[in-house]
C-alpha cells in the first residue's frame, strides 16, 4: 500500500502517501525533531471526506506528542476541546508496533471515537473493559 | 463546563469494625445506585465480600475491583480513577460518579506508604476537575496510627455513617506532597554508565538501549524504558537548554536511570500525575514515564533538579511469567 512518492523524508523519518486505502505510511522515528514533518504530512487529511489509513509498521520510535497528532489527524481532539466534535471521520492505524499499542491503551486513546487500531497478528489482544470502560492496571 | 464538573469530593472514613465499614460504605453506594450514578467499589477481598452480601440484589449494579490490582502504583491508581470517571460519562444520570477506594497498606515499605499517602493528597488536585464522589475507608484494626493521622490531613472531610464533618487537620495538598519528598534519591554507584545529554534525543535513546541490554532488560520492556527515558529527555529539553547528566545502574530488582539537570528547578509536586488527554497538557510525557516505570522521583535543590526512573530488572519474575507487554496488567 506504500506509494513511491515521499511527502516527507529527512533521513530519520520518511512518510509516503498511499492511495488505496487513502492515507500515509510512516517509517522511522517520530520525536520533537521530526514532529513538524509529521504535522505537515498529516495536514492534508485534516479536512475532506473518507477514512484515513495510517500504516505504522515501520515506526521504530514515536513519542506521545507524535502519537497524539496521528490519533487526532481528522480532528478527534475537537470533542475534547469542546468544539462540538465527535463526528470525526474514521482513522485506522495499521500494523501498530506493540509498544505503541501499549501506549494507546495506557493513555486511553485506543477508545477514541472514530479510531480503529489494527495490530499485527500475534500481538497482545485488546484489553478487557468494565461496563463503564474502566481499566485496572 | 458541565455543571457537575469541578466538584471532586474526597472523604475519609475511619472505621473500627465491619459494621462501621458498612454503616458508611453501604448507604454511599446504595444512594449512588438510586440516583443512577455509576458506582465503583475498590477495596480488599474481605470488604468486597461484606459489600456483596449487604447489597443483595443490588450487588450486580456495582463495579468492583480488588485494591491490589486497581492501579498497582499510585500514578496508575490516579489514572484508573480518572479513566473510570471518563468512561462513565455517558451513563451517569446526575453527572456524578461514586468511588469507594480503600488502598492496601499491609506489607508495604516505608517508601511505598509515603507514595500512597502522597497520592491521597494529590487526588485533591489531580482529580479536582472531575465529578467524582470518593470515600476512602481506613481500617483502624489493621492500619498504622501514622497512616491514620495522615488520612485526616489528606482528606478535607471525614464521614461516619451519613454524617460528614470538615477536617481541621486538612493540609494544603502541594505542601503535604512536598513534605513527602524528603527521602534522598539513590546515588549512582561507581561504574554507573554515563551519558551527557545536550538535547540529542536519538543519542539518548541509543544510550538507554545499550544500557538496558547490559542489564538484561530486553524486548518489550526495553522498548517501554526507551519511551520513558526519551520523554524525560524531551521534557528537560523543553524546559531548559538541556545539559543533563544521565546515569544508569542496577540495584536489587531494578534498573535505575537518573537525570541530573544543573540549574533546573521543578516546583509543581504533581507534575507527571495529571492524566494525559488528547488536548496537550504540561508534563504529559512525564505522566507517560510515570505510568511505565515503577518509580519516578523528582527532586530540586539549590544546584539543579533530578528525575530518577526505576523499572524492574530482568530478575523480576512477575513480568517474566507473563511474556509480552504487561501494560495494562
Amino acid at each position: 500500500m506504500t506509494g513511491d512518492c515521499a511527502v516527507y523524508d529527512d533521513g530519520v523519518l520518511r512518510i509516503t502517501n498511499t492511495d488505496d486505502p487513502p492515507g500515509l505510511a510512516i517509517v522511522g522515528e517520530i520525536d520533537e525533531a521530526t514532529y513538524d514533518g509529521l504535522i505537515g504530512a498529516l495536514g492534508r487529511f485534516a479536512r475532506g471526506p473518507g477514512e484515513v489509513h495510517v500504516s505504522m509498521g515501520g515506526v521504530s520510535y514515536c513519542d506521545l506528542a507524535g502519537l497524539r497528532a496521528i490519533v487526532c489527524v481528522t480532528g478527534a481532539d475537537d470533542g475534547a476541546r469542546g468544539n462540538g466534535g465527535g463526528d470525526s471521520r474514521r482513522v485506522v492505524l495499521h500494523e501498530v508496533p506493540p509498544q505503541l499499542a501499549a501506549v494507546l491503551r495506557i493513555v486511553g486513546w485506543d477508545s477514541t471515537p472514530g479510531l480503529a487500531v489494527d495490530q499485527p497478528p500475534g500481538s497482545p489482544g485488546a484489553r478487557e473493559s468494565g461496563r463503564h470502560g474502566s481499566v485496572a492496571w | 463546563m458541565n455543571p457537575a464538573e469541578g466538584a471532586f469530593q474526597h472523604e475519609a472514613c475511619i472505621y473500627e469494625s465491619d459494621s462501621q465499614f458498612l454503616d458508611t460504605a453501604l448507604p454511599f453506594l446504595a444512594d449512588g445506585l438510586a440516583l443512577g450514578e455509576p458506582v465503583l467499589a475498590v477495596t480488599n477481598p474481605a470488604n468486597l465480600e461484606l459489600l456483596g452480601a449487604a447489597l443483595g440484589e443490588r450487588s450486580g449494579d456495582v463495579d468492583y475491583a480488588e485494591s491490589a490490582f486497581f492501579g498497582r502504583r499510585p500514578p496508575r491508581r490516579v489514572a484508573a480513577f480518572y479513566r473510570y470517571w471518563k468512561g462513565a460519562q455517558g451513563s451517569t444520570r446526575s453527572g456524578r460518579v461514586r468511588i469507594l477506594a480503600e488502598p492496601v497498606w499491609a506489607g508495604r515499605s516505608a517508601r511505598e506508604i509515603t507514595a500512597w499517602t502522597r497520592m491521597e493528597a494529590a487526588l485533591n488536585v489531580t482529580l479536582a476537575a472531575t465529578s467524582i464522589s470518593m470515600i476512602c475507608p481506613y481500617d483502624v484494626r489493621t492500619t498504622d496510627p501514622g497512616i491514620l493521622a495522615d488520612a485526616l490531613r489528606t482528606h478535607p472531610v471525614q464521614v461516619a455513617g451519613s454524617a460528614q464533618s470538615p477536617l481541621p487537620q486538612y493540609a494544603d495538598p502541594a505542601s503535604f506532597a512536598r513534605a513527602c519528598d524528603t527521602r534522598p534519591l539513590a546515588q549512582p554507584p561507581d561504574g554507573a554508565e554515563t551519558f551527557d545529554f545536550g538535547g540529542d534525543l536519538r543519542g539518548l535513546r541509543r544510550f538507554i538501549v545499550g544500557s538496558a541490554d547490559a542489564h538484561g532488560v530486553a524486548g518489550d520492556r526495553a522498548d517501554m524504558l526507551v519511551l520513558a527515558v526519551s520523554e524525560v529527555g524531551a521534557y528537560l529539553k523543553g524546559q531548559w537548554t538541556a545539559s543533563a547528566t544521565v546515569r544508569t545502574w542496577e540495584q536489587p530488582g531494578a534498573v535505575v536511570c537518573d537525570f541530573r539537570q544543573p540549574g533546573g528547578s521543578i516546583s509543581d509536586p504533581f507534575l507527571g500525575l495529571r492524566p494525559a488527554e488528547l488536548v496537550p497538557g504540561d508534563g504529559d510525557g512525564l505522566w507517560l514515564a510515570n505510568q511505565i516505570c515503577d518509580w519516578m522521583d523528582i527532586r530540586s535543590d539549590a544546584e539543579g533538579c533530578s528525575i530518577q526512573l526505576q523499572i524492574p530488572s530482568s530478575h523480576d519474575q512477575e513480568m517474566a511469567a507473563q511474556p509480552g507487554i504487561r501494560y495494562p496488567a
